[in-house]
């Protein structure tokens, strides 16, 4: 049995894996089962996610995904995010799909959250877009070595 | 306990109303039903049990379970949780099998109705099915006996999977409005289906409003649904203990939190979807427990909920549920392989509702009185209907859809109203060229979306039925 259908966490190998190389600014599709659901392949404007059938996983075509992020809010399982590994010297860009509120706002400091929700750092609020299926997009500024980790953010009470 | 401010729900609340819970005056708002309104005031026991005088609060908050029976204006065993609040309602708890006398109904006049098509349940298999079989021409009538249509749908907050072609990607809340506004000129709720007679066609009666009416029908689309199953462990029947389409219903209908703080029990998409909803409504999921060795649900629902910092523990069951007037705790146990408890491993949560999303039963009470023949088929949630490809029972005429027809989820519950909807159109010789393609390509859909790993204990379950069903043809 996959590590993962016990602790509901994608494990490092499962990631390794499934990830194109750490570079540029590219969707992280986590989503490794065979389910049957496809809006994240209508929703890519440059047909950069495609699947084989409706239970197919969805597979990444690397050199055609500009990391624009339209696939994040139309995910019902909010499974895709978007990294730009090279956002700056010393930080990564993170968008991850949030629905709770209050939403925090741009410039604000957040606690960065693994995907076992415990926080792993600091990060800073680049961009928040709500989409019109209310799911809001939120761009978080964190260090470069947890772009792979954090997948949630917490505002600081 | 309302809830004001939601990330995806606007709760629009209307005029207050006034009315007495055991003498004392209690405010709510219109469109609230009494236990929903009664649970935002902070009252969870509604009842007592006749023998034992145990406190009873509600379980399934949609009509099927009896548990939120009270006296209301003098009537007993009204099920408060599908009863809107009225102004000047006395309520009152019935203690202890003394049932106030009653003075029986008054004497209705019984009127009647016709249509090609009546369709029980307004969940997204009936209404799919009346959309359906109205736009190629049939009449149509749906009764549910909700304040609400929509069925789950209305509670579901997610967006949906499935395929783009249907309507994956739209929120469950949004596809039970679409699918309302067209059939609202042919759906009657608030009332109940109570009986069956096929001696001329279909002879269904109806109770509205206190009255009875009866409805003759060529052809009818049984979408009842199902039921929240119970699980066995101490003090399981405390408020507070409720099932997992309640808390939906009371937190994304009505806009009411359950309590502070929950301890879900299963680990399926339901009872991860759920924790979810809890988490978006504001309230503490201590954890999610699970029986099995592993999450039964979607990975990508069980790292939502894992993100936000909720543990699931698997191989765990609950083992009592603590308090003596309603929900204060929970004690869990881990499980060693052949499913024993491990001595030493209970672990005590300090939570005030208990969350049951432990699987679901077909609601198969009518198919049982129209005489359908029923299979007991553990891959759709135990007793069924036996039904063909085309949705028709072994009772000629009358279709099953949904869960009814097996547990699903909603976007085959759609595809399966859809398809009893053309046979019924086709029966009654209405179909057309759109009709039959229409058809092929919703036996494909259908086909399409129990593919898969997920998808097979429902596909070999859908096959057993169907090859029970030629057996009774040959
Ligand atoms: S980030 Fe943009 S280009 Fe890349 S897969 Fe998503 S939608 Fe397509
Ligand atoms: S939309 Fe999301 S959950 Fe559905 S297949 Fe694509 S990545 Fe997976
Ligand atoms: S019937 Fe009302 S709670 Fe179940």
């Amino acid at each position: 049995m996959n590590e993962h259908r016990k602790t509901g966490v994608l494990t490092e190998s499962q990631l390794k894996e499934m990830t194109p190389e750490l570079k540029g600014k590219i969707a992280i599709v986590e989503c490794v089962e065979d389910i049957p659901c496809d809006p994240c392949v209508t929703a890519c404007p440059s047909d950069a996610l495609v699947k084989d059938s409706l239970v197919g996983r969805p597979q990444l075509i690397v050199e055609k995904c500009g990391g624009c992020g339209a696939c994040i809010a139309e995910c019902p399982g909010l499974a895709v995010f978007v990294v730009d590994f090279d956002y700056s010297q010393d930080k990564a860009l993170v968008m991850l799909p949030y629905e709770f509120i209050p939403l925090p706002e741009k410039g604000e400091r957040v606690d960065l959250l693994d995907r076992e929700g415990t926080p792993c750092g600091k990060g800073e609020i680049e961009r928040v877009r709500v989409h019109k299926n209310k799911t809001a997009v939120l761009s978080v500024l964190v260090p470069r070595d947890l772009a792979m980790k954090v997948r949630n953010v917490r505002r600081i009470q | 306990m309302r809830i004001t401010e939601h990330p995806l729900l606007s709760f629009q609340r209307k005029r207050v109303i006034h009315f007495t819970f055991n003498g004392g005056p209690l405010e709510a708002y219109e469109g609230e039903t009494i236990a929903a309104a009664l649970h935002a005031a902070g009252i969870k026991v509604l009842s007592r049990s006749i023998t034992y005088s145990r406190p009873r609060g509600f379980f399934c908050a949609i009509g099927k379970c009896a548990s939120c029976m009270m006296n209301v204006n003098g009537v007993p065993n009204v099920k408060t949780c599908v009863t809107l609040v009225e102004e000047g309602m006395v309520v009152e708890s019935q203690h202890k099998g003394v049932l106030k006398p009653f003075t029986g109904p008054k004497k209705s006049h019984i009127s009647h109705m016709k249509t090609q098509v009546a369709v029980i349940g307004a969940g997204p298999a009936g209404l799919n099915a009346a959309v359906t079989a109205h736009a190629y021409g049939a009449s149509v009538l749906v009764i549910d006996e909700n304040p609400h249509a929509g069925g789950q749908l209305v509670k579901q907050t997610h967006k949906f999977f499935g395929s783009s072609r249907e309507r994956a990607g739209t929120r469950g809340t949004e596809i039970a409005k679409i699918l309302y506004r067209e059939a609202e000129s042919f759906v009657m709720l608030q009332a109940a289906v109570v009986g069956h007679y096929n001696d001329r066609g279909h002879r269904l009666v109806l109770v509205k409003d206190g009255t009875l009416a009866e409805l003759e029908a060529e052809k009818v689309i049984v979408a009842t649904g199902a039921s929240e199953n119970m699980l066995l462990f101490e003090n399981n029947d405390l408020p507070g203990v409720y099932g997992a389409g309640a808390v939906q219903t009371l937190m994304n209908v009505y806009g009411i939190v359950p309590g502070n703080s929950v301890l879900m029990v299963g680990a399926g998409n339901v009872g991860l979807i759920v924790s979810y909803q809890l988490l978006q409504a504001g309230v503490k999921v201590v954890g999610v427990v699970e029986a099995l060795p592993r999450i039964g649900g979607y990975h990508v629902h069980a790292a939502k909920v894992r993100r936000c910092g909720v543990p699931i523990y698997t191989s765990t069951s609950i083992l009592k549920a603590l308090g003596e007037e309603y929900v204060t705790g929970a004690v869990t146990v881990s499980l060693d392989k052949d499913w024993n408890h491990i001595p030493g491993t209970e672990r005590k949560f300090d939570v005030d509702t208990i969350c049951l999303a432990v699987g679901l039963s077909p609601s198969i009470e009518f198919f049982c009185q129209a005489g359908c023949r029923i299979a007991h088929i553990p891959e759709l949630g135990g007793n069924t209907p036996v039904h063909s490809p085309a949705m028709e029972t072994t009772v000629k005429g009358m279709y099953a859809a949904g869960d009814a027809a097996g547990i699903g989820e909603a976007n085959t519950a759609m595809m399966e109203g859809k398809i009893a909807a053309l046979s019924c159109v086709k029966a009654l010789g209405l179909s057309t060229l759109e009709t039959e393609k229409e058809s092929k390509e919703s036996y494909e859909e259908l086909r399409l979306l129990r593919s898969g790993s997920f998808g097979e204990r429902a596909r070999q379950g859908k096959e057993r039925v169907f090859a029970i069903m030629e057996e009774l043809h040959e």
